[in-house]
């Protein structure tokens, strides 16, 4: 959990109920902001809104009904998306689009400064969207045209996805795959977060990234040029067309089963030159490793941040997961929370037997930061590398937090959640509920 | 018997038991529609009669389907196999396979060829008189969707990359393109009149391009945002998952997983339509050959305990020139 940014600005809509931390102190003028509600704009979302609506505290979004506003009217549906102009006004000019803008820009001589900073503003821009829309996490990702792909972001389509799904619940191994995605919307998350924040050493990375065009930019972890493959989860042996066994792949960009060229391990079959990196995303900062880990006061919002706020869409999956942030929200049965809890804490533990390949697989120089960050996971996670652990090693407390709707911060146990608590039917459904 | 669902809609008897992949129409008639399926069937049915007329298996979920001609269905799935069944004798043939997953069966007339892309990151070119391979060819990622156009063949693979090929002449890459939007490209289809294609991602918006590689034609291309619900105030961002065009009038519909369907006029920048709210995601979209049907297939999620749960379904709806038609002005 980090420092609630709008509070620092004194800010902050939630206020005591925030999920991030309000140092005191560092107040500045209390009491809510005015309502930034966008309501006046049509579809548009003009940039300063977008900076204040991202924050999502699930239990406060529920949504009811989407009956709701039919985006767009009839008319011009150029709407909003023509660089700054937010809002639906009506561009007359219809030939200009975001490309066309920077196009113009880029022939301007001293106008490199500014459109780095632009390119930038636009990363972070599109985060903070990223973030709040339940827009699908798994996505790769560039600000601009020509520009290359952002590293740390690989795309698995949604069809991929519900692929793995099928063939774990095949197998009867539906909690790895959860933990696989978990992991995955984890490395996701910390990405953006590293994005959107933007410190000194992001951007130097993004920008040189940037300049390398033409190339497929070197990732920004300083993982050498390797160009790996596939998400690290891969770190068991491929094949998940086939039932195969308890281990199935969750290969990413380009890792494929048996794929034709590479062979079998997923670690050679990362030299097929993969366009995105995978998403160690939390390989440049071992410590947002660790705070995700460790069922510190980190994990709650780790949990649930990359499930779309209240589900929307009862009906209506989009981000895979959805689904999973309303069974947190919304529901009242404990065994959904406490899976959900369950997330949380199994990143670390879990994460731990594959993690060894894990990141050791990610290319040659991939290593330093990486290797620290897994090697500072794997020993500070006590717990065992099951899955699950049985009743009988879980203290009172732990299984009373179990239990419970929610962990309480500084509580959190670090084992994995016991099987009796965890229902793999619920979160398989409410997985599908996202898949078509 | 059919259930209406508007008047001039309804939906298809005897769907399949699982997720919806694709639907296709007929060549020449709007008559049959080829359905495939999460539960590994490939369907033909009789959409006037609403019957299903034939069902035919794999051994993992269809991803795609498409008609060679009239008699003839190819498919490919999760099996890696790629088959052709005979519609009227009933008889299977296994014509080949990729190393993974069948993401994407197409059929192109001009050259008399149909086109496979699979996750494998090759697009397989099949003779369908033998019928046998003709030919496999590197992508640099994953297909995730392909469209062909005249004798050109558009490939949207992973990391956002777009691949023109001229299909009688693969011996390169006639056009690398990247994709005009920022994330993960979701659909590509081309346009009737064989001037561009259509790109669709996850992020709901929508893309125009031309093929035409000249700064002049290049400069007409524009994207759009669309599928896209606000609740809350916050903007909930829909992937848009299918497109297809009106072959006469060069329209196209879209089909997202806010479960709505539009239908879009490129020339005039405009939206002509937007269908009722579907019970849930719209998974893929099909006109028929002469523009008077339009399948919707809208498939099945499992929903949370306070919402009911909408089945899988198949809507078919007769389609008028005011939703399809460009106004003129």
């Amino acid at each position: 959990m980090g420092v609630c940014q709008f509070f620092l600005r004194g800010y902050c809509r939630f206020g005591e109920r925030c999920w991030n931390e309000h140092p005191r102190g560092a107040a500045g003028r209390p009491g809510p902001p005015p309502a930034h509600g966008t309501s006046g704009r049509g579809g548009g979302w003009g940039a300063s809104n977008q900076r204040y609506s991202n924050v999502i505290q699930p239990s406060s979004f529920r949504s009811d009904t989407w009956g709701g506003s039919r985006d767009h009217g009839r008319g011009f549906f150029g709407s909003s998306d023509f660089g700054s102009s937010g809002g639906s006004s009506r561009n007359a000019d219809f030939s200009q689009n975001r490309f066309s803008a920077l196009a113009s820009s880029q022939s301007v001589a001293d106008g490199s400064k500014d459109e780095e900073e632009r390119l930038l503003e636009c990363v972070v821009k599109d985060m903070e969207i990223w973030e709040s829309s339940g827009q699908w996490i798994f996505s790769c990702y560039s600000p601009m045209k020509e520009k290359p792909n952002v590293s740390g972001f690989s795309d698995v389509s949604p069809e991929e996805l519900r692929v793995e799904y099928y063939d774990s619940r095949a197998n009867n191994i539906v909690g790895n795959y959860i933990d696989a995605v978990q992991t995955l919307a984890v490395q996701w998350k910390n990405r953006l977060l590293q994005l959107k924040g933007l410190n000194a050493s992001t951007k130097a990375s993004l920008l040189s990234a940037f300049k390398a065009t033409g190339t497929q930019a070197a990732p920004a972890f300083g993982m050498g040029g390797q160009q790996t493959s596939g998400f690290g989860l891969s770190s068991f042996p491929v094949s998940s067309s086939s039932t195969s066994a308890s281990n199935f792949s969750f290969k990413a960009s380009s890792s494929l089963i048996s794929a034709a060229p590479s062979g079998s391990s997923p670690a050679a079959g990362s030299s097929s030159a993969a366009a995105n990196p995978p998403a160690f995303g939390t390989a440049s900062s071992p410590s947002t490793a660790q705070s995700v880990g460790f069922g510190s006061p980190a994990t709650p919002s780790a949990a649930s941040f990359s499930f779309r706020a209240a589900s929307t869409a009862g009906a209506f999956g989009t981000s895979g997961f959805s689904g999973f942030g309303s069974a947190s929200a919304g529901s009242s049965a404990s065994s959904p929370a406490a899976a959900f809890g369950a997330f949380g804490a199994t990143v670390a533990p879990s994460g731990s037997p594959s993690s060894g390949a894990l990141f050791g697989q990610g290319g040659g120089a991939a290593a330093h930061p990486v290797t620290s960050a897994s090697a500072a996971a794997a020993n500070a996670s006590p717990a065992s590398d099951k899955l699950f652990t049985p009743k009988s090693e879980l203290s009172a407390e732990e299984w009373q937090q179990f239990e419970a709707k929610e962990f309480t911060i500084g509580r959190i146990p670090l084992k994995p959640p016991p099987v009796e608590l965890l229902n793999a039917f619920d979160l398989v459904s409410l997985f599908r509920s996202n898949m078509f | 018997m059919k259930t209406m669902t508007g008047s001039n809609e309804f939906k298809l008897n005897q769907t399949p038991d699982d997720g919806i992949s694709s639907v296709k129409f007929s060549p020449n008639t709007s008559q049959f529609l080829l359905v495939s399926s999460w539960d590994t069937t490939v369907r033909l049915y009789d959409v006037p009669a609403n019957t299903m007329r034939l069902k035919y298996q794999h051994s993992g979920a269809v991803l795609d389907c498409a008609f060679y001609d009239p008699t003839h269905a190819w498919s490919g799935g999760l099996d890696l196999q790629l088959k052709m069944h005979d519609l009227n004798t009933d008889q299977e043939n296994l014509v080949g396979a990729h190393d993974a997953p069948i993401r994407c069966v197409e059929y192109c007339p001009e050259v008399n060829v149909m086109v496979t892309g699979s996750w494998d990151q090759t697009v397989k070119l099949w003779d369908p008189r033998t019928p046998c391979n003709a030919g496999t060819f590197s992508q640099p990622e994953k297909v995730y969707t392909l469209s062909v156009s005249g004798d050109r063949l558009i490939v949207g693979t992973a990391g956002r990359r777009v691949l023109v090929w001229d299909l009688r002449n693969m011996g390169y890459v006639q056009q690398r393109r990247e994709s005009s939007l920022k994330y993960q490209t979701r659909c590509i289809r081309a346009f009737p009149n064989k001037q561009g294609y259509v790109l669709s991602s996850i992020e709901g918006r929508v893309a125009v391009e031309y093929l035409d590689p000249s700064p002049e034609i290049q400069k007409k291309k524009y994207a759009f945002k669309c599928h896209r619900l606000k609740e809350n105030n916050i903007e909930q961002i829909y992937p848009v998952n299918a497109i297809s065009f009106h072959n006469v009038h060069n329209t196209f519909a879209t089909g997202g997983s806010d479960g709505f369907v539009n239908i879009w006029d490129p020339f005039n920048k405009k939206r002509l339509c937007q269908f009722h709210r579907y019970p849930t995601s719209i998974a893929s979209l099909a006109f028929s050959n002469d523009g008077t049907t339009l399948a919707i297939a809208s498939s099945y999620m499992y929903e949370m305990d306070d919402i009911e749960h909408p089945e899988d379904g198949i809507y078919i709806r007769q389609v008028t020139d005011a939703e399809t038609k460009p106004k003129s002005t």
